[in-house]
């Protein structure tokens, strides 16, 4: 969710309804001194990185970027080449997914998805806010931990809160997370059941009665419930639902479809963000070229290609785990985990040194003029022509192909259930995403990569109480996908029947289904003392 | 000597009242401030974290005090307050012996070293020379970091921080 933010020196107390212009700005002229992301990362650190690579590579050996697009063109096209993937970044520009397209139909493949792929659950969701609205709104309904997930909004709602002094925030979710934090009501939804709880609060809205629902499956209380339906029934014309897909619901597509029914019935915006700039738009371009999103995941995780494409992203990060084929081609700005395995390597340029359009989360076109600054690479647009051999042409239509989101149901993945008696096990966000932290947020900050030691795992009192474990034990965590050892952390607000693992933990990732899931939902595990 | 003199001429100095203040009602302990710190002083942390068990994390910054305990307590003066009002810590005269960190009572220098010196807030002031704002102001996503003379913000700027909160503090 970084797109189009300005640049304002308004101070905080005069800023506070000016929405989506109170954010920093991205900056890209490397001179200045203030070159801040709206994410809180630094764009400037990222162009001027020392692990920045410059040089494509085939091996160990350097080529130059063309002999290495050529390279990899002609082993792709080669006969033992059977079954390709591609995976693109959702930093991509429209263009560049649209010269993807064509490079995926000249090699003979369906096989194209995005990441994270955890943008997937709501990229079927068309959007109607705006940042502005969200500052100003009466109330605001989050559902997921926005602030987590998205910290950038975390200034509008906090202005909607500020305003009159009120509280101005409903927070729905799985556990208590660090959005539920400011909000008044929290509600706390058992797993599986947010949907449900939202269509209880659509009910109510319509006519319905709170003694009629079944408040205890619900989990939670009927003050709680009636304070937030009168909140967002206060906010009718005036109000947004935001959503931010994570790993705490089992259908985050069912969610996303709750939350929409809700917005519309309650007659408030509706807000899906993804956490990718331009997810949702390379999704639409792919859906509506009928890829087959799912089965690419499937497939690469499952070691049935014969070659891998992936365009700025990379996969052994962010789906670790998975086989890497005997042809793996990447293009990317950093030196990642992947650089090193790949086969082929290009650099290219980040989403903040392209020219190119791509679809905001207002659903509005946003064109972005920047010349990469003294950079000798070209983006991921001109490697893709290299790699096809030729210039492809985009079409005019764009801007049209990504105007309505594809329906697609429940969702293209199906999420697999929470068997019951199961402990449930969440993954616990930290500010490192994605394995290592290279993905996304790549810094050598001691204090950032302290927190790759995480370790623990957090039990509620009740459980640990149970198992005889106390703080500094070790368990064994064991669950469908696999299983880690981890430390005991008492946690007392925890919910019984669940616990928390530091799921960017290189040990604990294991037990979550990366290569299924676009959606890295909660998972039943079995835990005894190690 | 007054100890301001050691860096600036007596006829420059323009007293800095403004402070980075912090909106406990917005921070949302993304560490971006810490980052920021870190890359504007060439990879030092100066930004301290103030770890309210289980509640929070929050930056601790320096107050840049009216009378500082840290540079009373500094064996070898080197922490001075400036004739700006700015409090700051000078590398080649710093043993380390965390007397300073013992004696500040907000906890807003740390008491891990850093390159065998302590670690100190100097309010950006290369930034302030040149207009700006702090480096943790700036990059603050959540807008709650301020830079403003504290009487301002007395007058009723904050929006009324945790006294609003809820009981059952749990957040991580």
């Amino acid at each position: 969710m970084q797109d189009s933010f300005y640049l304002t020196e308004t101070p905080r107390s005069e800023a506070a309804v000016f929405g989506r212009k109170s954010i920093p700005a991205i900056e890209f002229d490397p001179d200045v001194s203030r070159g801040l992301c709206a994410r809180g990362n630094y764009c400037q650190e990222l162009i001027s990185h020392k692990d920045r690579v410059f040089r494509a590579k085939i091996g160990t050996s350097f080529f130059s970027a063309n002999k290495v697009a050529r390279e990899l063109s002609e082993a792709m096209l080669s006969g033992s080449c059977k079954r390709v993937a591609i995976l693109l970044d959702g930093s991509l520009t429209l263009e560049e997914t649209e010269k993807a397209l064509a490079l995926a139909d000249k090699l003979g493949t369906k096989l194209v998805a995005p990441l994270p792929a955890e943008d997937m659950a709501i990229a079927p969701f068309k959007n109607k806010f705006s940042f502005d609205a969200i500052s100003k709104a009466t109330t605001n309904v989050v559902v997921g931990d926005a602030f987590t997930l998205c910290p950038t909004i975390a200034r509008l709602l906090h202005d909607a809160r500020s305003l009159g002094r009120r509280n101005t925030m409903v927070a729905i979710d799985t556990v208590p997370g660090r959005t539920g934090w400011f909000a008044h009501p929290e509600l706390i939804a058992p797993v599986g059941k947010v949907p449900m709880l939202l269509d209880a609060i659509s009910s109510i809205i319509s006519g319905g009665s709170i003694d009629e629902l079944p408040l205890s499956e619900l989990g939670v209380n009927a003050g709680d419930l009636s304070w937030a339906v009168d909140a967002i029934k206060s906010a009718s014309g005036n109000g947004n639902i935001i959503f931010t897909p994570g790993w705490h619901f089992v259908d985050p597509f069912a969610v996303a479809a709750a939350a929409q029914r809700l917005a519309e019935i309650a007659n408030i915006g509706f807000a899906a963000i993804p956490i990718a700039t331009n997810s949702r738009g390379i999704y639409r371009l792919l859906a509506a070229a009928k890829c087959d999103i799912a089965g690419t995941y499937a497939a690469i995780r499952s070691g049935e290609i014969d070659a891998l494409l992936a365009f700025d992203c990379d996969p052994t990060e962010a789906l670790p785990g998975i086989e890497i084929p005997k042809i793996f081609g990447l293009t990317g700005q950093l030196h990642t985990t992947g650089y090193d395995i790949a086969t082929h390597f290009i650099p290219s340029t980040y989403l903040f040194e392209k020219k190119g359009r791509i679809l905001g989360t207002e659903e509005d076109i946003i064109k972005l003029d920047q010349n990469s600054v003294g950079l000798e690479i070209s983006g991921a647009g001109a490697i893709i022509d290299s790699i096809f051999g030729g210039v492809i042409p985009v079409s005019p239509d764009l801007e049209l192909m990504v105007a309505e989101p594809i329906e697609v149901g429940s969702g293209p993945v199906a999420n697999s259930g929470i068997p019951k008696g199961d402990i449930i096990a969440f993954g616990h966000g930290n500010v490192l995403h994605h394995g290592d932290g290279r993905y996304t947020r790549r810094m050598d900050f001691p204090f950032l990569r302290a927190q790759l030691d995480l370790t623990a795992a957090e039990l509620p009192k009740s459980l640990a109480e149970k198992l005889g474990l106390v703080e500094g034990d070790k368990i064994k965590i064991t669950g469908y996908h696999g299983e880690a050892v981890l430390d005991v952390k008492i946690a007392e607000w925890l919910s019984d029947g669940t616990i928390l693992v530091p799921m960017h933990n290189p040990v604990a990732r294991g037990l979550f289904d990366w290569g299924k899931s676009p959606v890295l939902g909660p998972v039943a595990v079995k835990i005894k003392k190690a | 000597m007054p100890p301001g003199s050691l860096f600036m001429e007596a006829t420059q100095v323009k007293i800095e009242k403004r402070r980075v203040i912090i909106d406990l009602d917005r921070c949302i302990g993304c560490s971006s401030c810490r980052v920021a710190c870190s890359r504007t002083h060439q990879m030092d942390l100066n930004l301290n974290q103030a770890i309210a068990e289980p509640v929070a994390a929050f930056p601790a910054h320096c107050r840049h005090c009216e009378n500082p305990a840290c540079a009373a307590a500094c064996p070898k003066d080197a922490i001075v307050k400036g004739d700006d009002g700015i409090v700051r810590r000078f590398t080649f005269k710093c043993i380390g012996c965390l007397s300073c960190a013992v004696a500040c009572p907000f906890g807003a220098i740390d008491i891990s070293h850093l390159r065998n010196v302590i670690a100190k807030c100097d309010l950006c002031y290369q930034r302030l020379d040149e207009g700006l704002e702090p480096a943790c102001v700036t990059t603050c996503v959540s807008g709650a970091l301020s830079f403003e003379d504290p009487g301002d913000v007395i007058e009723g700027n904050l929006s009324g921080a945790r006294s609003k909160a809820k009981p059952g503090l749990r957040r991580w």
